[in-house]
């Protein structure tokens, strides 16, 4: 049988569990809006029973660990779906601003065609007029300089996403930064025997800010570090050791550089998964594939018209020159049209060197008539410059709706993660309500259970 | 069982908060600028419809333009050659009066001065210029086309073609050459009737009568291609500007808002913003602490 003084010892431990149970859920509480918190639960233990009289009495209680809720599955899964967001979250907006750049209204691409061939059919009916000569050229500018626009516009955004890259880059670097450190301070913590709830808590949200920004995977190593690495296998985060990603300028293009201890590797759009993958994406998919669109339409709009106007008579009675110019590609392998929408021009200033007609007689209208009907010819792989115009538009609009949805999509599950993450290691208020009732009750009790005690130990004092 | 945590549920109700209001928002732009498909992710489908219809909605103006334009030519055209063609009925007129054996030389003296003169009016119509322009000159408009003596025709033979449809044109001018010259010359047939007219040889004046009728003839059958032209011009400036309002309206079905539907949609979405809210207000009221 066990001594009166070692059962107040019993009833302080009672004391001591409920109280820091109590802590714990203070804690919980207090971090209910925390995030990446994970809810900690403390496990209490019944202390080491002693042998008297070959009985065996329990000596109380002890608090064993406090632990935090969490599941590795989850925490994965939350990773992979912020990449899966970040991607389409990033790219939404250059899109979107792509889509207006190649827009529908009554003031696109497609209504200034239109308006040029207009004005040569308008030149039909007075093939020897002034106004209508100029009128020509004043929407072949119109024309031209719309195509520039556009062109101009697009490497815009292309431009505007490398810059918001570059911003971005410190901060990812910091990130990794932040994942090394924290991995030798868990460590640490770790083998010191203590907890390091909160810290792992931290380095999961990195975790998962790292792969919403760059589509990186992790695994965790023997030593219970998480490591990182991108989607073609190159280490971000090793252990205690994080790479550095940078932006260098690399044939005038500005592309991503890993540096990995010693070694450094250029990176391009396919090695990011998360918000740089949409974004290089966009860069170097989309809009280059507009862009090519967009100057084949200008290049065979350009070839069309000066392939009739070169057969014409000025009304100076010299052949037709070139109505529009363009600059050549300087790059030999690339397309011929390469590069035709940001050249686009009109070459001639006098009205008397519109070529209406073939014979040089001012009322010969023959010409025009041909340039009017190129607006109803199937030039670009079977569709009118409307229609190819009108088929670029749409499949920009295809982006967009497709991004939307993708990332509604990646949104959703995303929340339903979250929803898992929280049923394991969230707070609720409500719960932690009843655990602080419950641990209050058993404080109550341990201290009515002292109580009792003293009075015994009176008792026997009093003897 | 899945726990609820009180992080998911307020996430859950921020998330359809924020989407229905989103939503909602859109549908009040949709409603105010009355336009379903702004941009072309709206409907990337109707995207080429909505283009296309811009397209021929501009060429069909054209059209009307260009029907009304060749009208104004044609009509004008029309009036100098019902003077030509008074000139020729006169001639013939001049040549069975002249006909008669009872004449004296006086009396053909004086058919041979109308006869000049008339010729004279003749060369002055085939010169015509309306605005600037010679209207029986074919392509080479600027230049006087009827000159010399015997008059030549020095104009183009081609017609200023119109297009008044997709793939359709009318010619917009008639040359001189098929007016005057070709097949019969009128100013050679004058000149003929006025030689018989001077000599006062009866029998060659005689001879020279079906000849105008030929010559008339042939002015006549150019008067009536312009009126033929001209009815078709009608029939086309109506078909254009029906076509219009079809594509008008085709338009509209593509790219303009349904109002009815955009406004029972929105009633849609503000009763479920209001739920939310509502159930968001109770979230919080809902709570262990009011019964500690």
């Amino acid at each position: 049988m066990g001594s009166l003084i070692s059962s107040l010892y019993t009833g302080a431990s009672g004391i001591y569990s409920n109280q820091a149970a109590v802590e714990v859920t203070g804690n919980n509480i207090s971090n209910v809006n925390t995030e990446g918190y994970s809810r900690q639960v403390v496990s209490i233990k019944s202390s080491t029973s002693v042998e008297q009289g070959g009985l065996l009495f329990g000596s109380g209680s002890a608090i064993d660990s406090i632990n935090r809720a969490d599941n590795v599955f989850i925490t994965k899964q939350l990773i992979a779906a912020s990449a899966n967001y970040g991607e389409y979250e990033a790219a939404s907006t250059p899109l979107s601003t792509v889509e207006q750049i190649l827009d529908i209204g009554e003031t696109s691409l497609a209504s200034d065609i239109d308006s040029f061939f207009d004005a040569w059919e308008a030149l039909s009916t007075n093939p020897g007029g002034n106004s209508e000569r100029q009128q020509v050229i004043i929407e072949g500018d119109d024309l031209a300089n719309h195509f520039q626009q556009i062109s101009k516009e697009l490497s815009d955004v292309a431009d505007s996403i490398d810059s918001s890259i570059e911003s971005l880059v410190p901060e990812f670097n910091d990130m990794l930064l932040q994942i090394a450190e924290l991995n030798g301070k868990i460590l640490q913590s770790e083998i010191a025997g203590g907890n390091a709830n909160t810290l792992q808590d931290q380095r999961d949200l990195l975790l998962q800010k790292i792969g919403e920004f760059s589509g990186a995977t992790t695994y965790t190593d023997d030593d219970g570090m998480a490591c990182l690495q991108l989607k073609n296998g190159l280490p971000l985060v090793i252990g205690q050791v994080a790479s550095t990603l940078s932006t260098q300028q690399i044939d005038g293009v500005s592309q991503q550089v890993l540096t990995a201890g010693n070694s450094t590797f250029t990176l391009d759009n396919d090695d990011f998964g998360g918000a740089l993958g949409g974004l290089l994406q966009v860069r170097d998919n989309t809009i280059p594939e507009l862009q090519d669109e967009i100057d084949q339409l200008a290049y065979e709009i350009v070839s069309a018209v000066n392939n009739l106007h070169t057969t014409g008579i000025d009304l100076e009675g010299t052949a037709g020159s070139d109505f529009f110019s363009l600059t050549p590609s300087a790059d030999a392998s690339a397309a011929v049209w390469h590069g035709a929408a940001a050249s686009i021009a009109v070459s001639i200033n006098d009205p008397a060197l519109v070529a209406a007609g073939t014979s040089g007689f001012s009322g010969d209208n023959s010409l025009s008539l041909q340039i009017a009907a190129l607006k109803d010819t199937a030039t670009i792989g079977g569709s009118t410059f409307t229609e190819e115009y009108a088929r670029i538009a749409a499949k920009a609009g295809l982006f967009v709706s497709g991004n939307e949805d993708k990332l509604l999509a990646g949104l959703e599950n995303l929340n339903n993660i979250q929803d898992d993450r929280d049923t394991i290691s969230g707070v609720s208020t409500d719960e932690e309500m009843l655990l602080l009732i419950q641990y209050q009750s058993g404080y109550e009790a341990a201290a009515n259970y002292l109580s009792v005690v003293k009075e015994m130990l009176d008792t026997l004092l009093a003897m | 069982m899945t726990i609820v945590r009180d992080s998911s549920s307020y996430r859950v109700l921020q998330y359809n908060l924020s989407k229905n209001t989103t939503k909602l928002n859109e549908l009040y732009i949709k409603t105010s600028t009355g336009i379903e498909v702004a941009k072309a992710s709206d409907n990337p489908s109707s995207v080429q419809k909505i283009i296309g219809c811009r397209s021929s909605i501009v060429a069909g103006e054209r059209y009307i333009e260009n029907c009304r334009s060749a009208q104004d030519n044609l009509s004008s055209s029309e009036t100098y050659i019902d003077s030509i063609l008074d000139v020729m009925e006169r001639a013939k007129e001049i040549g069975i009066s002249a006909a008669n054996d009872s004449l004296s030389q006086s009396d053909f003296n004086t058919y041979t001065d109308e006869l000049s003169r008339m010729q004279d009016a003749l060369l002055d119509l085939a010169n015509t210029q309306v605005s600037g322009k010679y209207i029986f000159a074919g392509y080479d408009d600027t230049s006087q086309p009827f000159s010399g003596s015997p008059v030549t025709y020095n104009g183009t033979t081609d017609h200023q073609m119109i297009t008044v449809s997709p793939g359709s044109t009318v010619a917009g001018n008639i040359t001189g050459e098929e007016l005057f010259m070709n097949p019969t010359d009128l100013f050679a047939t004058l000149d003929n009737l006025i030689t018989a007219v001077s000599a006062g040889d009866t029998a060659l004046v005689s001879s020279q009568l079906d000849q105008l009728e030929v010559a008339a003839e042939q002015v006549r059958s150019r008067q009536s291609e312009l009126g033929n032209a001209s009815a078709r011009l009608d029939d086309l400036i109506t078909m254009h500007s029906n076509s219009n309002l079809l594509l008008t309206e085709t338009l509209s079905t593509e790219e303009d808002a349904d109002l009815t539907e955009l406004l029972s949609e929105i009633s849609k979405y503000e009763l479920s913003v209001e739920a939310t809210m509502q159930v968001t207000g109770r979230v919080s009221a809902l709570n262990l602490f009011d019964y500690l």
